[in-house]
């Protein structure tokens, strides 16, 4: 009897835990995932700030931004308002966020494309209405019955349109 | 039979334990998905701010409009429940614990967080006369310059949860960089329109940018361009140099005309003005 017993409550706690480590798995891969687009979302406009030519929106961005290692231009005179032509080609790098499949890509100059987001359903650039060299950028990802979309606002002081 | 009934009392026990523990892990991972999702939302609503700053005061005084930007505003549509305030105003210090000095609301350069207040205003025409652009302190540091109408701090507060909790976001936003190479006007303030011994001027410069906008809080260096035997001393009145007072060398010879100088540094790129001629009495 009493084997019969614990036989059933280990039965029901075994099934029990089970669901509680699939539930836990599947909060985890959600938290993952919308944790990775919405540092994407912040990641992209972080370096979207640094553009100093105006970006290319045909798929996803393209910008050129200064390298971190290029050498500081301070003392020089600004002949350009775009501050472009201040630096060398050289100094400049042009970054790449496109949606490849469910995944978002960033890649720099033709180096390997790193993915830094997974599950996304709509990746898109465009240009914010309410200032001059503003952007918007939207990243929306699918969970089990549900789009999450993330939205900011990104404001290029080095683009002048 | 006790041994029956203490395990599964252990294991209610259990359950109940792990039970509360998952429903924990629940509320903490919404939680931290809540206060991630606030974090964007404040900086959507900080990148909508600078968009339309950019925008606005491209072609109008930065301390214009603010009123119609700031308050509660309503949720954005893929975040409900997240009601958004914005707050725009000078930043605040607390009271120096050295001087005992508080800076009053503004932002200072070279910094404001050891703003020391200057000396006393200007003395008129005297020797003793205080440059409020050089700290006497210090030999070799310009007194802080302020800049009233060139930053608003910004504080974005994202409320969630029923507005049980918040997030707050706090930035500086600064005037945008006029693209045009902007010029200087000068304008006489008081005194009369030549100079005399004994009588002063004081003149004011002003930064204006393509659409004739005055660009608030620049730095100006003043100085004098004789064109004859006409000696003047001028000295800013302030620290910014917004404007200056003139007055006759005693110690010259009367007559001749002057004009005085003006530069100031914007978007890295010196600008230098003269005025129209003075006579010097």
């Amino acid at each position: 009897m009493v084997l019969f017993l614990t036989a059933g409550m280990l039965f029901c706690i075994a099934k029990l835990t089970n669901q509680t480590l699939s539930s836990l798995k599947f909060l985890q891969e959600k938290s993952a995932t919308t944790e990775s687009a919405a540092l994407a979302c912040q990641r992209l406009a972080t370096e979207l700030r640094e553009a100093v030519s105006t970006p290319d929106l045909t798929s996803g961005v393209a910008f050129q931004k200064v390298r971190p290692d290029a050498l500081p231009m301070m003392g020089q005179t600004i002949a350009d308002p775009t501050w472009r032509l201040s630096y060398p080609s050289s100094s400049l790098a042009t970054v790449r966020y496109q949606q490849s499949d469910e995944r978002v890509m960033r890649q720099i100059n033709s180096e390997v494309p790193l993915e830094v987001a997974s599950r996304v359903n709509v990746f898109s650039v465009s240009r914010y209405s309410g200032g001059n060299g503003a952007y918007r950028i939207a990243l929306s990802i699918m969970e089990k019955r549900r789009v999450v979309t993330f939205e900011t606002v990104v404001v290029c002081p080095g683009v002048r349109l | 039979m006790i041994e029956g009934v203490v395990a599964a009392f252990l294991m209610v026990f259990a359950f109940a334990a792990a039970s509360a523990l998952f429903d924990a892990s629940l509320r903490w991972e919404a939680q931290s998905s809540n206060m991630r999702r606030a974090a964007l939302v404040a900086e959507k609503a900080v990148g909508e701010l600078r968009a339309w700053s950019q925008s606005t005061h491209a072609t109008s005084a930065f301390d214009l409009g603010w009123s119609s930007r700031t308050g509660v505003r309503p949720p954005y549509a893929e975040a409900p429940g997240f009601e958004v305030e914005i707050l725009a105003d000078l930043p605040r210090y607390g009271q120096n614990p050295t001087t005992g000095e508080t800076a009053p609301p503004d932002v200072y350069s070279p910094t404001s967080h050891v703003y020391v207040l200057p000396p006393a205003p200007p003395l008129g025409l005297t020797d003793d006369f205080v440059n409020p652009q050089k700290d006497p302190r210090y030999s070799t540091f310009a007194q802080a310059r302020t800049f009233p109408k060139s930053f608003r701090r910004v504080q974005v507060i994202v409320r969630y949860a029923d507005g049980t909790k918040e997030y707050r976001l706090t930035t500086l936003v600064g005037d945008p960089i006029a693209q045009i190479r902007p010029q200087i006007t000068f304008n006489r303030v008081s005194g009369s329109a030549s100079l005399s011994p004994g009588r002063a001027a004081d003149w004011s410069a002003t930064l204006r940018g393509s659409g004739g906008h005055q660009i608030d809080d620049v730095v100006f260096l003043w100085g004098v361009e004789p064109r004859s035997t006409g000696a003047v001393i001028i000295k800013p009145k302030d620290s910014n140099g917004r404007t200056a007072r003139v007055w006759c060398d005693p110690h010259a010879s009367p007559g001749g005309t002057t004009r005085l100088a003006v530069r100031c540094r914007y978007r890295g790129q010196e600008i230098t003005e003269f005025s129209d001629p003075i006579s010097v009495n």
